[in-house]
């Protein structure tokens, strides 16, 4: 009785969530900016104008300028973008390899798990960040292999979330059912556990894609990720170190939005967990004690 | 009057979950309050040790010894500790599962006295409850669930308590370990002369407990009497539903239409290897199902009846192939299967199985509709017309519309949930069903409308059924035939009538005994 509204109410209910609120309308905007970017700047930051360098802000450069005098609030815009490719496409490496990975290890056991496990324990053994420079150190600096290296660290993070949420749906008496309904295993996997964990794998994402934001910034920073002249926000970081003490808004800047798009990232997830999850909402008493 | 109970209202948001209920209860008097699940029972306990969930908004007045509840927490638990104990429903998870026995009773002691008294009452406790003092130096895990209710049941009486609060206390109990409780609670309170508030959704326990007896139908108090006269003359018309459903009526033995072997299992044994620690000795291997050998035929439904833990499920999910036994084979339909863990599709087909918890056995996030047609996959000459036909007959012969089909499962009761389930496992057109436990989950009050619609189903359908359960009383409703499990093995089969005239193993002299 009281699930149905429960269910009609969730999207209310999770608005009403005061961090869900901020960070999703705080990305959203981010996101936003980083895609309007690929349309329209403010100023066309392919064109160098040294004369204009180091400004101020001002009306026609709201931000002020950098030392190639291109505009900074376009230089942020199109680095956002960057970075959000990357981490979007390196968390959905993660989410399309490890997912299934993880649902198909839970639903077949056996050997086939254990590979899984170790594979996973693998990978989990060596700092990320670290393996990525490596990766990158060999394969050359470059966006594309800054995702690769980013993405592998994510499928074991995502095997080992959906395998958890796999294992306790999987004790149901409806997979038992399916079972008996001529179900193979793969097929149980997707058709019936995959939509119960969906919840579970889009809070893990919107972490991961927060970290992935993280780990390239980290990349491009010690220069193996993106490449000039493609710009991103942790490449923005390492051009203006060398100026830090002259014009401390060329690093502040791309430095504070680092940091907004995650505090966004991980406010929206923390409040997508409680919205989506079951476990930690309060309202459950009348149906426990009831 | 040790309790009164003067208009209680408690709502979480705009819902009242208890609606203006009063009553009272005297020193040493027994009281029983019933109600199926939602009805606010367990809220109106709660109420009175002032456990309420946060959220809870609580009015009306609750005295204890004529003396209004104290509002500070402090004297509130003082309260509790001296003078109400508190019995739940599961005792594994209200029973700290790293104490042994007898210290999570010494803990109770604590307050109340020095260090060589605690020793001696704990000792002295194990006993009251019926336990030996070896009990006390074991952890939960490893006492029955009779023996943790006990110890549960020592840890409440502990303080001498004026009031003992018993929460469903036996209904995660099989029923021979239902009555011993019972009985206990009988002899304590008689010997103590505690007064006793019973809660369960269970007529018959509560009668053969308490004097007086209160009925609670959705919130609301809708009749208070004496346990007597409830069943001689209900008034209110739930009440009448408890009662009727309370009462067993066997239907006429019907005559088979034909004589030959539908179902047969032969010599059937499953052996349950352990694993053992790397350097323990090796765990002795556990026989669930010990050669066992049984037939079914055409048309009849025969009843597997035992204790938990007999080996009943493990046979049933054998048979409908989740599962292979160590050795033996069966045959349906003259096909014998039991060498590979999943049957063939066309043997699957013929062969289905309802589950005992209606809540589990769907998919929440599926229609009706997918999960229904889920079993159709067995069959792939079917085209979709024809699958849908068959759904919707389904539907249809187990009392619903087809617009069901399109909802989701948490928008049904456990009962029409039960019934879904039922069309689901008769929407292949099987020619067995095992049922595990298939109405021990539901209230009370719809259990005899399900069992009706599986007699119902069958003079219509001619199917057989395996019914799989732990009561006889439910059984003697349906099956033709019944056979008793213990520790594996089939220790007596025959007819209800004469098990229940003629018992003859002690196991279903127990069974019998143990019934309300």
């Amino acid at each position: 009785m009281s699930k149905i509204e429960k269910r009609e109410n969730i999207f209310k209910k999770a608005w009403g969530h005061l961090s869900l609120r901020i960070g999703l309308i705080g990305s959203i905007i981010f996101a936003l900016l980083a895609i309007i970017s690929i349309f329209w700047t403010p100023h066309d930051i392919t064109l160098l104008n040294i004369s204009n360098r180091f400004l101020g802000p001002s009306s026609t450069h709201w931000l002020g300028t950098d030392f190639f005098g291109r505009d900074m609030l376009s230089m942020l815009m199109s680095g956002a973008l960057t970075s959000f490719i990357v981490a979007l496409i390196a968390v959905s490496i993660g989410l399309l390899i490890g997912t299934p990975l993880g649902l198909l290890a839970a639903s077949y056991g056996g050997i086939f798990e254990w590979l899984v496990l170790k594979g996973n324990d693998f990978l989990f053994a060596f700092p990320a960040i670290i393996s990525a420079i490596i990766i990158t150190a060999i394969f050359g600096p470059s966006a594309i292999n800054a995702i690769i290296a980013i993405g592998i660290f994510n499928i074991p993070v995502f095997a080992r979330v959906s395998r958890g949420g796999a294992l306790s749906i999987i004790s149901n008496d409806y997979i038992a059912a399916a079972r008996l309904s001529g179900r193979n295993n793969f097929n149980i996997a997707f058709v019936h556990i995959l939509p119960n964990i969906a919840s579970l794998l889009i809070v893990q994402s919107s972490v991961q894609l927060s970290l992935g934001i993280l780990a390239e910034a980290g990349l491009s920073y010690v220069g193996l990720g993106t490449q000039p002249p493609a710009t991103s926000l942790g490449l923005m970081l390492k051009e203006s170190q060398s100026l830090f003490l002259l014009h401390p808004m060329l690093a502040i800047l791309p430095g504070l939005t680092i940091i907004a798009i995650v505090l966004f990232l991980n406010l929206a997830g923390d409040g997508l967990r409680d919205a989506l999850d079951p476990r930690l909402a309060k309202q459950g008493a009348l149906d426990s004690a009831g | 009057m040790l309790v009164e109970v003067k208009n209680l209202f408690i709502s979480f948001g705009a819902r009242p979950a208890v609606d203006g209920i009063s009553f009272s209860i005297k020193a040493g008097e027994r009281f029983g309050l019933i109600g199926e699940s939602g009805s606010g029972k367990s809220l109106s306990a709660l109420a009175i040790c002032g456990l309420l969930p946060e959220n809870a908004k609580q009015a009306g007045e609750i005295l204890f010894n004529n003396m209004p509840l104290p509002k500070s927490e402090k004297q509130m638990a003082n309260l509790r500790g001296n003078n109400i104990g508190m019995i739940f429903q599961e005792p594994m998870s209200a029973l700290n599962p790293l104490m042994k026995a007898k210290a999570q009773i010494a803990e109770s002691l604590k307050i109340h006295f020095s260090k060589n008294q605690i020793l001696r009452r704990t000792q002295k406790l194990l006993k009251e409850v019926g336990l030996e003092i070896y009990h006390g130096e074991r952890f939960p895990h490893q006492l029955s669930g009779g023996q943790r209710q006990r110890v549960m049941i020592a840890i409440a009486l502990a303080a001498e308590p004026k009031l003992l609060i018993c929460d469903e206390p036996t209904s995660a109990l099989d029923l021979i370990t239902q009555k011993t409780i019972l009985n206990l609670l009988d002899e304590i309170c008689n010997h103590r002369q505690m007064a006793l508030l019973f809660i369960s959704h269970d007529l018959g326990a509560v009668a053969s407990l308490c004097e007086n007896v209160g009925v609670l139908k959705s919130g609301k108090l809708v009749e208070r009497s004496t346990s007597k006269e409830i069943f001689k003359n209900p008034k209110h018309d739930y009440t009448k539903i408890l009662v009727n459903a309370s009462k067993v009526i066997v239907p006429p033995l019907r005559e088979l239409s034909t004589h030959t072997d539908l179902f047969v299992a032969e010599n059937i044994t499953k052996i349950f290897k352990q694993n053992s620690l790397f350097f323990l000795a090796k765990q002795q291997p556990v026989i669930a199902v010990d050669n066992v050998s049984f037939s079914i035929k055409t048309s009849q439904a025969v009843a597997l009846v035992g204790p938990s833990g007999c080996g009943k499920s493990t046979l049933a999910r054998m048979i409908v192939g989740l599962d292979k036994p160590s050795s033996g084979v069966f045959s349906l339909l003259n096909k014998t299967y039991g060498k590979k863990k999943y049957l063939e599709r066309h043997l699957q087909r013929e062969v289905s199985l309802v589950f005992q918890d209606p809540y589990n056995s769907f998919n929440p996030r599926h229609t009706i509709g997918i999960s229904l047609s889920e079993p159709l996959r067995l069959n792939h000459s079917l085209t979709l017309e024809k699958k849908q036909k068959a759904v919707f007959e389904a539907v249809k012969s187990v009392g619903l519309s087809k617009d069901v089909l399109n909802r989701y499962p948490h928008q049904f009761s456990g009962g029409q949930r039960q019934r879904l389930a039922i069309a689901r496992a008769i929407v292949s057109k099987p020619a067995l069903i095992v049922l595990d436990e298939p109405v021990s989950a539901l209230d009370v009050s719809i259990r005899g409308e399900v069992l009706d619609l599986l007699n119902h189903l069958r003079s219509q359908l001619g199917i057989s059924y395996l019914l799989i359960s732990h009561d006889l009383d439910m059984v003697q409703m349906v099956a033709d035939k019944i056979m008793v499990m213990n520790e594996g093995k089939i220790v007596e089969m025959a007819s209800p009538k004469e098990i229940f005239n003629n018992p003859k193993h002690q196991l279903t002299k127990d069974l019998l005994a143990a019934r309300l």
